[in-house]
């Protein structure tokens, strides 16, 4: 074989999907599920799919979404039943809802898998169907490590806080409302918040190692220091704007002739500026968007290979920025009916954007066909979770 | 006949250009020569979406997809195949404004009557049991997260709780009333109805009334919100909204969801004011069958004013730090138990300064109506 190898061909994605078409679909998606009192949506959701793939293009073939909407909408009935189950006991019985909760966290890797093999054997591309190598006490013992780091630091900085003085006086305070179990909860986060960038390299390595396309298998191979550093500038950058707003409201409340001895006239002062404020670090906000969704996408996909055909990725900052901006703008001022028109948008230029390296596209086998619940991924639906690459 | 498209044999991911040939008895074979003799009728069509390729599945396992969609139709259509009634909705740009009419109408009927007249409907056809349920374990909640024990003389509190008990409905046994005293912690001047009937005041709040039929005049608004279900419809109404926006965001990312959630913001506290408004009018007409003058409630929500008002000056820059914690915390004993609907926060100082500074559009998103209307309704 390696002396016969074709030379590599760099093919780009192309996507075709126009938003005139899809906005009647989506339109009639949201008017049939509504009259069917929501049992349509899982048909709407495979249609959805269906023109997003259909209308993805790469070497003159186009992609395929092949999932069946009854096994969707069983999906979604155990989904929404499991939800309604966990609101009412917040309503009832508090404590046996925190169970519920805890039991959901200690599920939810199990439920990822089962949504992404779902999700994975029912894409294809050139007839040939993606798989998802189920794996579950792999993702659990990956996952197990850190977070039992997380609960250690977080039990050892409560029981050394737990003593000191400070945390009594605080608490004697009536006024506070001040419990010292209060702690538990931000000692978590702020000891689990280093290890984001980590657990996310984990479950990024994770799915793409148990995917394959037919028979051939992907690959996945960056170290977690590419991941700390776009987390990283990332965080920097929002610190930084943070620091330079502050810095611009004290100047403009210093230059400002508002007396700061009158609490009422400081009150009125800063409301105005706090607005303006909130609107430019929201907005800015959508740059560092713009910047993980492009870094993060790059990062991953020029990582992966498939044998040796990889991917080339070449999102940019500033235009997907400038996407998330007008894309929010635009679906807030037609109130949501340009919600087609942004999602057409945002996958052509990810498409547009995208190339894969290979040799040949022609020698993929295809697995045997498993049937496969779609449990997983409604679940997944239905509490929110990003199960995106 | 033949349709132009690629041919894919199932096993592998090689694509051949190639071409079905369809005969006049149904049969189809393949140019180049791939698939076997096949009747059309054994191949799965996949149905027409947008210009999206079709595709034919042969029983063998082969796949033939095809993005001549005229050609495809008039063979489909030629040996039987009849286009989906979905597409025909979806390509028909008539029936499209129909239903975009349809559902405009509708969202705005149910989110601003349907979703509250619902509620309604369901809280009173539910058993009066269920008011308890909802009720349960929340006073604890509160007294772990905010409350501390009252400090009020015992003499004091037997002398409220029996002007409280001649308040309470005769005919209607439905609720087991009971006066509670607690001292407010942070929260301050305040009373809250529990579904089940227990009602909370705090020191702060006995202690700012000049007469006692000012607490009466509370005590009554709050006994409007048990009898009237408030704690149960605001439920409702919080779930009505939360199946409404699934339905609508069912299929679509989270750019959707981050549209509608200042909507949701704004229609949860339409409701919330709704339901104020309600208990009000409840509190209104007990007071005049009780012969308690409507005044007192006024002077009172002004005094209550005032005092949330004061304490914002007094503690200067303080404030804002003060705010924070205050509002964090109501949010989280809504997370942990569903009580924002049900905790009457008559003292939100921020919803009272609001009115003061003149943030006029804040009070879309304030859970109580403007204490200036609901003043001047106690004072005709």
């Amino acid at each position: 074989m390696a002396d016969t190898q074709p030379l590599i061909r760099s093919m780009p994605f192309r996507f075709d999907g126009k938003s005139s078409e899809y906005f009647k679909i989506w339109i009639v998606n949201i008017f049939l599920s509504i009259v069917t009192l929501g049992i349509y949506s899982a048909w709407a959701k495979v249609r959805t799919l269906r023109y997003f793939y259909g209308n993805t293009w790469l070497d003159d073939n186009s992609f395929s979404y092949l999932a069946d909407p009854v096994k969707i909408l069983k999906g979604r009935i155990i989904a929404v039943t499991a939800l309604i189950i966990y609101y009412f006991s917040w309503e009832i019985y508090p404590q046996g809802a925190f169970w519920l909760l805890a039991l959901g966290v200690l599920l939810f890797p199990a439920i990822m898998v089962m949504a992404l093999s779902f999700q994975m054997n029912n894409s294809a591309y050139r007839s040939i169907r993606f798989s998802f190598k189920k794996d579950f006490r792999k993702i659990y013992l990956l996952f197990l490590t850190p977070i039992l780091i997380v609960l250690g630091l977080t039990w050892l900085g409560y029981s050394l806080l737990e003593t000191a003085d400070f945390i009594a006086e605080l608490e004697k305070q009536e006024d506070a409302g001040f419990k010292k179990e209060d702690l538990l909860p931000s000692l978590f986060f702020m000891f689990l918040m280093p290890l984001l960038p980590y657990l996310d390299y984990l479950r990024t390595r994770y799915i793409v190692d148990q995917t394959q396309y037919g028979k051939s298998d992907a690959s996945f191979f960056p170290g977690c220091w590419k991941f700390y550093r776009i987390y990283l500038i990332a965080f920097f950058s929002y610190m930084a704007i943070i620091f330079i707003m502050s810095f611009v409201i004290g100047v403009v409340v210093a230059m400002s002739n508002v007396d700061a001895n009158d609490p009422e006239a400081l009150a009125n002062g800063i409301g105005g500026i706090t607005i303006v404020f909130t609107i430019v670090i929201y907005g800015l906000g959508f740059f560092i968007m713009g910047y993980m969704r492009a870094a993060h996408t790059n990062m991953v996909f020029n990582n992966i290979s498939f044998g040796h055909d990889t991917f080339n990725s070449k999102l940019k900052t500033m235009p997907v920025s400038w996407l998330y901006i007008s894309n929010t703008l635009a679906i807030i001022f037609s109130l949501g009916l340009l919600i087609p028109w942004a999602q057409i948008r945002m996958a052509r230029y990810v498409a547009e954007n995208t190339e894969f390296e290979s040799r040949t596209l022609d020698g993929v086998q295809a697995t045997p066909e498993t049937s496969q619940g779609a449990f997983g991924e409604e679940f997944g639906d239905a509490f929110d979770l990003d199960l995106g690459l | 006949m033949k349709l132009k498209g690629r041919l894919f044999d199932g096993k592998t991911s090689k694509s051949h250009d190639a071409y079905l040939i369809f005969d006049e008895l149904g049969n189809v074979t393949s140019l180049p020569d791939i698939i076997s003799k096949t009747p059309f009728m054994e191949c799965k069509i996949s149905s027409r979406l947008g210009n999206t390729p079709r595709a034919i599945t042969f029983p063998t396992g082969e796949i033939f997809e095809s993005v001549d969609h005229d050609d495809f139709n008039r063979i489909n259509q030629h040996f039987g195949g009849q286009e989906t009634w979905v597409h025909k909705l979806e390509s028909n740009t008539q029936y499209v404004v129909f239903m975009l009419a349809f559902l405009v109408a509708f969202i705005t009927w149910s989110s601003i009557w349907g979703i509250p007249w619902l509620s309604t409907k369901v809280a009173y056809a539910l058993p009066a049991e269920v008011n308890s349920y909802i009720a349960q374990g929340t006073l604890e909640t509160l007294d772990k997260r905010v409350f501390n024990s009252s400090k009020l003389e015992p003499e004091r509190k037997l002398e409220l709780t029996k002007a409280f008990n001649d308040l309470i409905p005769e005919d209607k046994l439905e609720f087991s009333y009971k006066l509670e005293f607690r001292s407010g912690g942070f929260i301050g001047a305040n009373a809250f109805a529990l579904p089940d009937g227990t009602i909370v005041v705090t020191d702060e709040l006995v202690n700012l009334a000049n007469q006692d039929k000012e607490i009466m005049s509370v005590l009554l608004h709050e006994i409007g919100h048990v009898e009237y279900r408030h704690g149960l419809r605001g439920i409702i109404n919080h779930a009505g909204l939360t199946a409404l926006v699934l339905t609508l965001t069912g299929d679509v990312n989270s750019a959707g969801t981050l549209v509608l959630a200042l909507p949701n913001v704004l229609l949860e506290s339409s409701y919330s004011r709704e339901l104020e408004w309600e208990a009000d009018t409840y509190s209104l007409e007990y007071m005049q069958k009780n012969n308690i003058e409507p005044e007192h409630f006024a002077n009172f929500m002004q005094r209550l004013e005032n005092y949330s008002y004061e304490d914002h000056l007094e503690n200067g820059d303080e404030t804002a730090d003060n705010e924070c914690p205050k509002n964090d915390e109501i949010t989280a004993s809504d997370i942990f138990d569903d009580t924002e609907d049900t905790i009457d926060n008559e003292v939100d100082s921020e919803e009272n300064v609001e009115v003061d500074t003149d943030l006029g559009w804040l009070n879309y998103i304030s859970s109580h109506p403007p204490s200036k209307e609901r003043i001047a309704r106690f004072r005709k």
